[in-house]
């Protein structure tokens, strides 16, 4: 196989992964940007891509990110509170079916009740489809540590989950992080007063 | 997804978090297959260019000064002046700017844009006087969609903004923007909905890439505000560092050098592994904020070389800038979504004296909300007409009612 078809295979099965780690991170918009660079970075070192891929794909999506965010103060913010309107499911569909939609807000609030942390290893497998072993590789630590860390963030979730469900939630029950956004026009400057 | 093992009866959490996931992020549906071919093709076509011209990898330490202050201000935290706006603002050249178009609409409009730049290159050598005090003013306009009432209209705010950069030891800079600062509906038909929405003082608006962010304007007139720019005798940002007008002078004077000098700055802010048409866009802005600069003639005219051959910038023809003062058209590389719909950013080179005319912000495709208040494609959403550039031997005076 020429590294070209390598590049092409590998581009093929985990664009859609790897633009879905993106957008849960900075929105759909910023999201393709991200995706688009981090198959750029894939193509420069077609011959370093590790086997399994998506692990590495997403810690280079991970890393253009926080490279934004030093870059684009503003643009990375705007960005991130799109990811998060989507990631507390504000921009789904709100179809028909109460109990689902329900359950999925229980959930989401639940997880947005967590620390960025657990909040981050806990959608890696379970939204981004990484094994546990392979979200170490993309959260950069050893395999015992996540184990330790995993096992914390489960226990963490299923209590947030209890308080979630306790008070009898019902369709109108709204996820704990949608908050209204209110930022104004940078200053023009922090100049020294004249 | 993960095995759905059971705990005290309940579903493993994992599995429940799985099934919440947000529809936004499940990959079947994110698939974009125009897109996806598209970036495909982008991709392995330009990266091998990048791959010869730049062997590093790795990401690099960054500089954040530079491109956060382009977020956000003309005088950054640390004392950087840079003149960049979100959308980025170079501006000026000297310039008499009584700024008639040269109407000669018709034949000849339509030469190749690059060698109208280039010609614009030529004259920007000639120019050559030294004094005290650089000077530039700027007029700026930010058009907006506010709603009240169940209304939505279009909201302009204008303003002048003056700055005095002292070159000479011992000088201060001042800008003073906000001058004849007035908020107000754009049209009579914006005002007339805006009166039949009770003429309120004040209207919000939706800001951010998809009206994610509200913000307030107050209509009516708004006050000045002067501010010092310089830190000591550091006078303007370029890139990511603070430079004095000596370091100004000593720029590299050709075209290929000023380019190399660009590049190395680039490469000190960002990654080896950003895309190239972010590096053309930040080329292009430090090119265009340098030419309004009081460089040496050489060196304005190299940056606009150095515009004219960046890739993916496009050169238009003919264009006409929010004054009536006809240019060629430089594009960025890229578009921007906004609240209003997609922009292009774009400036305006008087190729007849080297001149930089505006800096503007374009709707390329309107929003329903855009839209809805009657911003077609076309519309300058936002921009910055220069109206003077040249030396002056005083500092400017700064209105009573100046906050400071």
């Amino acid at each position: 196989m020429t590294p070209a078809e390598r590049f092409r295979d590998v581009y093929e099965e985990h664009y859609p992964r790897v633009l879905g780690y993106a957008t849960s991170l900075v929105g759909r918009q910023v999201g393709e940007d991200i995706t688009s660079e981090t198959f750029t970075v894939a193509w420069r070192r077609v011959d370093d891509i590790p086997h399994p891929p998506l692990p590495w794909l997403l810690g280079v999506a991970r890393n253009l990110v926080r490279e934004l965010r030093r870059r684009d103060a503003l643009r990375y913010l705007l960005a991130a509170e799109e990811a998060q309107r989507i990631g507390s499911g504000g921009q789904t569909d709100v179809g028909d079916v109460a109990a689902v939609v329900t359950d999925r807000h229980i959930a989401l609030q639940a997880l947005a009740s967590l620390s960025d942390a657990d909040r981050e290893l806990l959608t890696l497998i379970a939204w981004h489809g990484l094994s546990a072993r392979d979200a170490a590789r993309v959260l950069n630590c050893t395999g015992a540590t996540l184990t330790v860390r995993l096992y914390r963030a489960r226990r963490r979730l299923e209590k947030a989950l209890e308080t979630a469900q306790a008070p009898e939630a019902g369709p109108s029950s709204e996820a704990a992080s949608v908050n209204a956004v209110h930022t104004s026009c940078p200053p023009h400057g922090q100049g020294a007063p004249a | 997804m993960k095995n759905p093992a059971k705990r005290s009866g309940r579903p493993d959490v994992l599995k429940v978090l799985a099934d919440a996931r947000p529809d936004a992020l499940d990959p079947s549906r994110l698939a974009d297959p125009t897109r996806q071919r598209q970036d495909f093709a982008r991709i392995t076509a330009e990266a091998a260019d990048n791959r010869a011209v730049r062997r590093r990898s790795g990401f690099r330490p960054l500089g954040a000064v530079a491109l956060v202050a382009a977020a956000a201000s003309v005088v950054v935290a640390v004392g950087t002046v840079d003149r960049q706006a979100p959308a980025d603002r170079p501006a000026a050249q000297p310039r008499s700017a009584t700024g008639t178009p040269s109407s000669d609409t018709g034949e000849n409009v339509r030469v190749d844009g690059h060698i109208e730049l280039l010609s614009a290159a030529r004259k920007a050598e000639t120019s050559a006087a030294e004094g005290t005090y650089w000077q530039t003013t700027t007029r700026s306009q930010n058009v907006d969609v506010a709603e009240a009432d169940g209304r939505s209209f279009a909201v302009r705010n204008t303003s002048t903004e003056e700055w005095s950069v002292g070159v000479r030891t011992g000088t201060g800079s001042l800008m003073v923007t906000g001058l004849d600062d007035v908020t107000e509906p754009w049209t009579a038909a914006d005002k007339a909905r805006w009166q039949a929405a009770g003429s309120p003082g004040s209207v919000t608006v939706e800001a951010g890439k998809k009206g994610e962010i509200a913000r307030s304007y107050t209509l009516g007139s708004g006050r000045p505000t002067v501010m010092r720019t310089n830190v000591d005798d550091k006078i303007y940002a370029v890139g990511p560092d603070n430079v004095s007008y000596q370091d100004l002078r000593a720029l590299p004077a050709t075209s290929t050098e000023l380019r190399r000098y660009l590049e190395k700055l680039y490469a000190q802010g960002n990654s080896a592994d950003s895309g190239a048409s972010d590096r053309s866009t930040w080329m292009l802005r430090q090119a265009g904020n340098l030419v309004t600069m009081p460089v040496k003639p050489a060196v304005r005219a190299a940056a606009y070389r150095v515009m004219a051959a960046l890739p993916g910038v496009r050169v238009v023809g003919h264009v006409t800038d929010p004054l009536g003062r006809e240019g060629v058209g430089v594009e960025f590389p890229d578009t921007y979504r906004t609240a209003l719909g997609t922009t292009k950013q774009r400036l305006v080179v008087d190729p007849s004296t080297g001149a930089m005319l505006c800096d503007q912000l374009l709707l390329v495709e309107p929003s329903a909300r855009a839209e809805a208040a009657g911003l077609k494609a076309g519309t300058s959403v936002n921009y910055q007409a220069t109206t003077r550039m040249s030396w002056g031997e005083h500092q400017i005076t700064v209105p009573k009612n100046a906050r400071g």
